[in-house]
Formats: structure tokens, C-alpha cells, sequence
């Protein structure tokens, strides 16, 4: 290698030992699986280190076939060796075992899954003896505890588990696994304490976790062991250090760890209520109190009935208490308001029930006591909680443009009630629908027949129109007479025709014209007639005359010999197209 | 033979049909919402469709804590009877449990112009449109006939109603072919930037939540939850009303 490469970078060759390592096959081959134990014997309130080597390859390793320990796993570690370029890899699996019980036991074949295939570990035998004589509290520098307030509570008993470390040398890293709580509803408190404790004059920090278990059935519980592992920093020479070693670098720190012992507890059912009163589910110790916001309203106006439960014990669990109002009132309930505190003695506090009570009708009324029982577990027997009886008057209201008054009977006195907004008391959704049309097929019509539909009418409609136009154009005289002119002037203005036959023309285009005018048919009118015609007809009388006078210039030249040249015919013509234009413009 | 043949299944048919809807009232009133779920669906997927039996469906599935599929079935029934009460009560309660405020809210001033859109069905409103054409070239051809000034402002009336409500179910039309609406299913969904598992994920959605589905592509729905919240999700997520 480079030397000058070398030198500027003083930590290439390991990183090119690394990238080598990496690139250099593993060597391959079947999976070699060890275990092994580093003791064979242990007393109870010890532990013992089971290792899992994987030579060859990799894989995983099932552990939960060991139960006759605890199993706590310290993690995996990876060793990898080169020698004479053939690079070997083992990966470690470590589990600390703590027993449970005295006697001999065998850790199973452990399967370890890899590349498809189960490959087992040996079996191993090790012996729990009795816990071995220990050292007094004050000789050691590491111990855990744990306890529980009252080993015989009642089920819904609140009582309080307390883990305790106690440690005289510096520590670290610590992890607790808490015990299960089987048969208990469980809840950490949130702050943990540390404290100093004084034992057989040796001064330890300690520091407390604390649980508050509500036991949910009764019989004879078994809270398993907390283990908690730790590092702890002990002296070069052996024996665990000083907190001040670690302060002067005098020390390593070893992974440890400890357990506590099992708990058990026995936990007894509550005894069968009294039943005169309803028992309120409460377990703990409470009160009971009412009050009302005022004793004395208007008729129709409101007051707040307070109900409180206060103490120490399930104080959320209470169940709205019933509540008999005096006739004549109408009660509504608020949603119930609980101030609840939780640490190391249990869950406390009070939970306050509000009612609103409206008066609906005037008079002194009282209302009765509310009576509940709980069980008092420093009495060990159920006690009754009782409110005193409350009295309320209702007065005539001052103002009583307000309330509505609802009509009664002559025999009674009105009623008179405030309007109030309708609130939900509950939520559900309304019920299924069960009529029989509910199984019918109720299709929406495809857009081709939707179209389809929409035009039928309109087709229909120009039907319609196109069938009047058409028998009208065949039956209306109107239409028939001015056709009839149109065809002679068309006639009369071909010059090819003789001056006899363009008088005919022009005559018989005149008269089609008056008749269309009047809408009447005909053949043949004199110059008078047809004054009168169009007269009657509602025309003018200077069209009329027009018409008339034309009409005669027409037969004067048709019977009377006239010759005429091809203007005087032109000029002839022009005058008669322009009258009948003017007969047909209405 | 074939005529008997099928009178006999479509009455055999039926007798499913009667008798799943049967079941299915009794699991619900025995709060056995699953199994009323399966039976109810039996009838829809004979192919009836019916929002009396979509609303069932709802409830149901509401009963079962499935909200998500409970406003889906719930929506699907609005499109048959938009006006039904009970479906709107209840539409409104699955609505209150959904978790995600809607944000894409439409244009109050259009819910008012086009207040017939959601007040009545769809067959009303093609029955509207088609009962007004009638009438008014029923009256232009009256008119056309008799010459009637006085037919005049009826024939005006009906083609307005005609021509809005021909309009309104043409827009229905387009909006079943092209506009699709869709609700998420499970409990909680990530929507991401693209199709991969990995793609970036840009927001969550919850059950209930309605969304707009602009383009499907190799299983997945592109969704619009709102202007802003656009993004890709699992086509399995959601169903489509």
C-alpha cells in the first residue's frame, strides 16, 4: 500500500480489513448449534447464563419451550474470526434463567429455525437447591424487593405493590420486567420514589415503583417474581465498587440480575349484600352528601340537586343514583362530574351527579332521601350511605309572560312550564325497515329510454302541427283564391300569350284576389260587386275602390276592343300585381 | 319448457330472497349483527337494489361497529331515497362517529339553487322531467289546435320545470358515469404519494370518511379528500357508492 496514502489516512488498512471481511464468503456448510450453562447447580434466589452459539450460518432461536425459568434475554452478539482466509462467523443468543422452583430440571432442545430447517441444542440438566444462606441485607450491595400492602384484600380492593432496588454501588442501564398481574386490574403510579435507607448501618439509595392492583376475582393469587438486570460497576480486583470508584475510574460494570421473590396474595369475595338497600358497587370508604342550589323557586323555573360521593376506594365505578321526585316535578339529568386522584394509596376523590329539577307546579314539597350501601373494608361489612331528606318550595312565578301555561282542568290550577331546548338523553339509530317492498328491484331508467321518452311528445306534438298545416292548406279557400291569383298573374306575365287571353288573366287574378281576401270561393264578379265585396269585408274603402276601378279599366279593354301595346300591357300588369299585393297584405 | 324453467328459478329465487330477509331481521333483533349483514347482502347481491334494503345493510353494519361500511351502505341508499327520514337520521349519527372533519364542503349558495337535486330520488326527478315534457307539447299542441292565448303561461311553466329537471337528470347521468364517490373502510388508512408501500405517506384517513376518486391505476385510487388532500391509497380500502 501507498505509504503516503497510508500516512494520510492512519485508518485505511482496518477499513479495507473490514470491506475484505465483508466480501470473503462465510464459509459454508450445515448450522453448528451449541448451548451451554455457566452452572449446573444454583440455589432459588439465583440465576443462571444459558448461551446459544450459531456457527455456520444464521437463525433464530426459540426459547419459549423453557418453563421451569423465567427467561430473560441479554441480547445477541456476532464474533467473527479470519484464519488462513477462511472467515468463520458464530452469533451468541444470552439469556439469564431464573428458577421458580426447587429441584431438577432440564432446559429442552432449543429449535433454531435457519434457511428452512429446525436444528436443536442439546438438553441440559440444572439443579435449584434452597436458597442458600444468604447474605444479611446490609452485606449486600445490589437487592430488590417487593411487597404488597395487604396480601388478603377483598375483590375491588384497592391495595398498593411496591417494588424496591436498593443499591450501595453505582448502577446503570437498569430494565425491570414487571410481573404479569394475572388476576388484577394493574396501574403504575406515575412518579417513582427514591429515598436513602439506612440498613444494618449501611446507607442505600432505594428507589420505589408502586402498582395499585384491584383484585377482579377471588382465590389465591400468585404475583410471579420482577426481575430487574442492571449494570453494575464492580472493582478491578473483584467485589463490587464504590459509587466513588466510578468517580476516579476505578472500576468495570458487569451486567446483573435480580429477582424478587413471588407474592402471594388471597383475595376474598365480597359477602352477599344486604339487599334493602342497593348496594352501589363501591369498595373503599365514602361518603355521602345532597344539596340543592335553592329551596325555594318559581313555579316553573329550575333547581340543581347535587349528589356528591366522595372517599377513597372505586369512586368511578358508582353508578348514578335513583332519584324519587316529589310529584309535580320533572327531573333532568347532567352528564356526572368526577375529580379523581391516583397515586400510591389508590384511586380517591368524589364524583358529583347534578339534576335538574323543574317545578310544574306551586306547593312545599320534599325530597326523599337517597339510601345506598357500600362495603367498608376497615369494617369489613356493608354500610349505608343516606342524604337527609331536602325540602323545596315552589312559589307563583313573578313573571308570567315567560312560562307557557299549559290548560288543565277547571278542577286544577294551570300549569305553567319554561320552554327548554330538547337535548338527546340517548343515542341510537333508528330501526330496519320491514316492509315487503324491500325485497323489490327498484331500477332507474337507463338514459337511451329516457331520451326515448322524452321525445314521444315531442314527435307527437310536430305530428300534430305538421297535420294541421297540411289540412289547412287543402281546405282553406283563402289559401286556394290567392293560389289562384298567383297562377293567372304568373300566367298574364308570359309575352307570348295574346292581349285576349292576358285580360282573362288579369281578371281572373283579380277576382281570386278578393275572394282570397274575404276567404270565400268564386268565379266571376262585376266592377260593383266587388266594391261591396271587399267593403263588407272590413277593406278600406280606397282599396275597394281601387280594386273597382281596376276591375273595370280590365273589362272595359276585354270587351270593349281596346288594342293595347306591349307598355300599356306592362303598366296593366304592374297595376294589378300591386293591388292583389295590397288585397293580400292584411 | 325454457318459460317453466324459468318461472320455476325466478321463484325459487325469490323464496332466497324472502327468506334472507326474513333471517336477517331476526339476527338483527337478536343483535347478531354479522350474521343479519350476510343475510341482508344475499339479497343485494341476487341484484336487488333498493334503499330500504341498502339502509338495513347500514344499520347493521353500524350495530356491528363497522363504520366505515355503515356510511358506505348508508350513502349508496341516499342516491334510491334521498328523502327518507330515517336514513338521514341515522346517516347523520354514523356520521358523528366518523373521526375525520370533512373539509370539502360544498358551495352553500349551489346547495340552494339546485335544492331539488338532493330533496327528491332520481326516479322522481326523471319522472318530474318527463310528466313536464309531456305536458308542455301536450300544450303547444292545444295551443297549436284551438288557437288558445290562455295556454300560453301553463306551456311556459311546464318547460321550465321541464327543462330544469331534464337538465338535472342528465347531470345525474354524467355524475353515475363519471363522478365517483367512494368511502374508506378500515379503521385507519395511510394515504401516500404513489402506489408503493413505501412511498412517502402524506395523511391519514379514518373509516367513514367520503371521499372523490379521480383516477384508478394498478389497484390503487387516486383520492381527493379535499382541495389540498389529494393522494393514492389500496383500491381494497375503499368502496365506492
Amino acid at each position: 500500500m501507498d505509504a503516503y496514502l497510508l500516512k494520510k489516512n492512519p485508518g485505511l488498512p482496518a477499513i479495507v480489513m473490514l470491506v475484505v471481511m465483508l466480501m470473503v464468503p462465510v464459509s459454508a456448510g450445515a448450522l453448528d448449534v451449541q448451548a451451554h450453562v455457566d452452572r449446573s447447580r444454583i440455589s432459588l434466589n439465583e440465576s443462571l447464563n444459558l448461551t446459544v452459539s450459531l456457527s455456520g450460518g444464521e437463525g433464530t432461536v426459540d426459547s419459549s419451550s423453557i418453563v421451569d425459568f423465567q427467561v430473560v434475554s441479554r441480547g445477541t452478539s456476532t464474533r467473527v474470526q479470519i484464519v488462513n482466509s477462511h472467515v468463520s462467523k458464530t452469533t451468541v443468543y444470552q439469556y439469564v434463567l431464573i428458577p421458580q422452583k426447587v429441584g431438577k430440571f432440564t432446559i429442552p432442545p432449543l429449535p433454531v429455525m435457519s434457511g428452512g430447517h429446525a436444528y436443536h441444542t442439546r438438553p441440559i440438566t440444572v439443579e435449584v437447591t434452597q436458597t442458600s444462606v444468604n447474605k444479611a441485607d446490609g452485606n449486600r450491595d445490589v437487592f430488590v424487593t417487593a411487597e404488597v400492602s395487604n396480601d388478603s384484600p377483598y375483590v375491588g380492593q384497592q391495595i398498593c405493590y411496591s417494588f424496591r432496588l436498593y443499591h450501595a454501588v453505582s448502577i446503570s442501564n437498569a430494565r425491570l420486567q414487571k410481573p404479569e398481574f394475572s388476576g388484577f386490574n394493574a396501574k403504575e403510579v406515575d412518579d417513582s420514589r427514591t429515598y436513602n435507607a439506612d440498613i444494618s448501618g449501611r446507607s442505600y439509595n432505594v428507589t420505589e415503583l408502586d402498582y395499585v392492583l384491584i383484585p377482579i376475582t377471588s382465590g389465591r393469587m400468585t404475583i410471579g417474581p420482577a426481575v430487574l438486570s442492571c449494570d453494575v460497576q464492580i472493582r478491578q480486583g473483584g467485589g463490587y465498587a464504590s459509587p466513588f470508584d466510578s468517580f476516579f475510574g476505578g472500576g468495570q460494570r458487569v451486567q446483573r440480575v435480580f429477582s424478587t421473590n413471588s407474592l402471594t396474595v388471597t383475595v376474598s369475595a365480597l359477602p352477599d349484600s344486604p339487599g334493602n338497600v342497593p348496594f352501589s358497587g363501591l369498595v373503599g370508604e365514602f361518603s355521602l352528601d345532597a344539596s340543592l342550589e335553592s329551596d325555594t323557586i318559581a313555579a316553573g323555573d329550575s333547581t340543581t340537586l347535587a349528589v356528591v360521593f366522595q372517599g377513597t376506594g372505586n369512586i368511578m365505578d358508582v353508578e348514578e343514583p335513583r332519584i324519587q321526585a316529589p310529584e309535580g316535578f320533572k327531573v333532568y339529568s347532567d352528564s356526572p362530574e368526577e375529580h379523581i386522584n391516583f397515586d400510591s394509596r389508590g384511586y380517591s376523590g368524589k364524583k358529583t351527579f347534578r339534576k335538574a329539577l323543574v317545578a310544574t307546579k306551586e306547593g312545599a314539597f320534599t325530597i326523599a332521601p337517597i339510601r345506598m350501601s357500600y362495603f367498608d373494608i376497615g369494617e369489613r361489612t356493608y354500610k349505608i350511605l343516606e342524604t337527609p331528606p331536602l325540602k323545596l318550595k315552589a312559589v307563583p312565578p313573578a313573571d308570567a309572560e315567560m312560562p307557557i301555561i299549559m290548560e288543565t282542568s277547571e278542577a286544577e290550577p294551570p300549569r305553567i312550564l319554561k320552554k327548554k331546548k330538547v337535548e338527546f338523553t340517548g343515542r341510537d339509530i333508528l330501526s330496519l325497515k320491514t316492509e315487503p317492498d324491500v325485497m323489490t328491484h327498484s331500477s332507474v331508467m337507463p338514459l337511451t329510454r329516457f331520451v326515448v321518452l322524452l321525445l314521444i311528445p315531442f314527435l307527437i306534438c310536430v305530428g300534430i302541427h305538421v297535420a294541421c298545416v297540411v289540412g289547412k292548406s287543402s281546405n282553406d279557400p283563402q289559401r286556394e283564391m290567392a293560389e289562384r291569383a298567383r297562377r293567372n298573374l304568373r300566367q298574364a306575365s308570359d309575352a307570348r300569350i295574346d292581349l285576349k287571353e292576358f285580360l282573362g288573366c288579369l281578371y281572373k287574378a283579380l277576382i281570386s284576389a278578393v275572394y282570397s281576401r274575404t276567404g270565400s270561393r268564386g268565379e266571376s264578379l262585376t266592377y260593383q260587386e266587388v266594391d261591396a265585396f271587399l267593403k263588407s269585408g272590413g277593406c278600406s274603402d280606397t282599396l275597394s275602390e281601387r280594386a273597382s276601378r281596376l276591375l273595370k279599366d280590365i273589362e272595359f279593354a276585354r270587351y270593349g276592343g281596346t288594342e293595347m301595346d306591349a307598355a300599356a300591357r306592362t303598366k296593366l300588369l304592374g297595376k294589378t300585381r300591386q293591388l292583389i299585393r295590397d288585397l293580400q297584405r292584411r | 319448457m325454457v318459460l317453466l324453467t324459468v318461472l320455476c328459478s325466478s321463484a325459487a329465487r325469490a323464496g332466497e330472497v324472502s327468506h334472507a330477509f326474513v333471517d336477517g331481521i331476526k339476527f338483527y333483533n337478536e343483535k347478531q349483527y354479522a350474521l343479519a349483514v350476510a343475510e341482508f347482502k344475499k339479497i343485494a347481491n341476487a341484484g336487488i337494489r333498493n334503499g330500504k334494503l341498502f339502509y338495513n345493510i347500514a344499520n347493521a353494519y353500524l350495530k356491528d361497529g363497522d363504520i366505515g361500511n355503515a356510511v358506505l351502505w348508508y350513502q349508496r341508499a341516499l342516491r334510491y331515497m334521498p328523502e327518507d327520514p330515517d336514513l338521514n337520521f341515522n346517516l347523520q349519527y354514523a356520521r358523528s362517529l366518523v373521526k375525520d372533519q370533512p373539509e370539502d364542503r360544498q358551495n352553500p349558495i349551489l346547495q340552494i339553487l339546485f335544492f331539488w337535486k338532493d330533496m327528491f330520488s332520481r326516479t322522481a326527478i326523471q319522472w318530474i322531467a318527463l310528466v313536464s315534457n309531456l305536458l308542455f307539447w301536450g300544450l303547444t299542441a292545444l295551443k297549436r289546435i284551438y288557437r288558445s292565448g290562455a295556454l300560453k303561461l301553463p306551456a311556459v311553466a311546464a318547460l321550465i320545470v321541464m327543462i330544469v329537471f331534464t337538465l338535472t337528470s342528465l347531470y345525474q347521468f354524467y355524475e353515475e358515469k363519471y363522478v365517483k364517490f367512494a368511502v374508506v373502510l378500515p379503521a385507519k388508512v395511510s394515504i401516500r404519494s404513489g402506489l408503493t408501500p413505501d412511498s412517502t405517506e402524506l395523511f391519514v384517513l379514518h373509516s367513514g370518511s367520503k371521499v372523490r376518486v379521480d383516477k384508478q391505476q394498478s389497484g390503487h385510487c387516486r383520492i381527493r379528500f379535499s382541495d389540498e388532500k389529494i393522494g393514492w391509497i389500496d383500491a381494497d380500502d375503499i368502496g365506492l357508492i
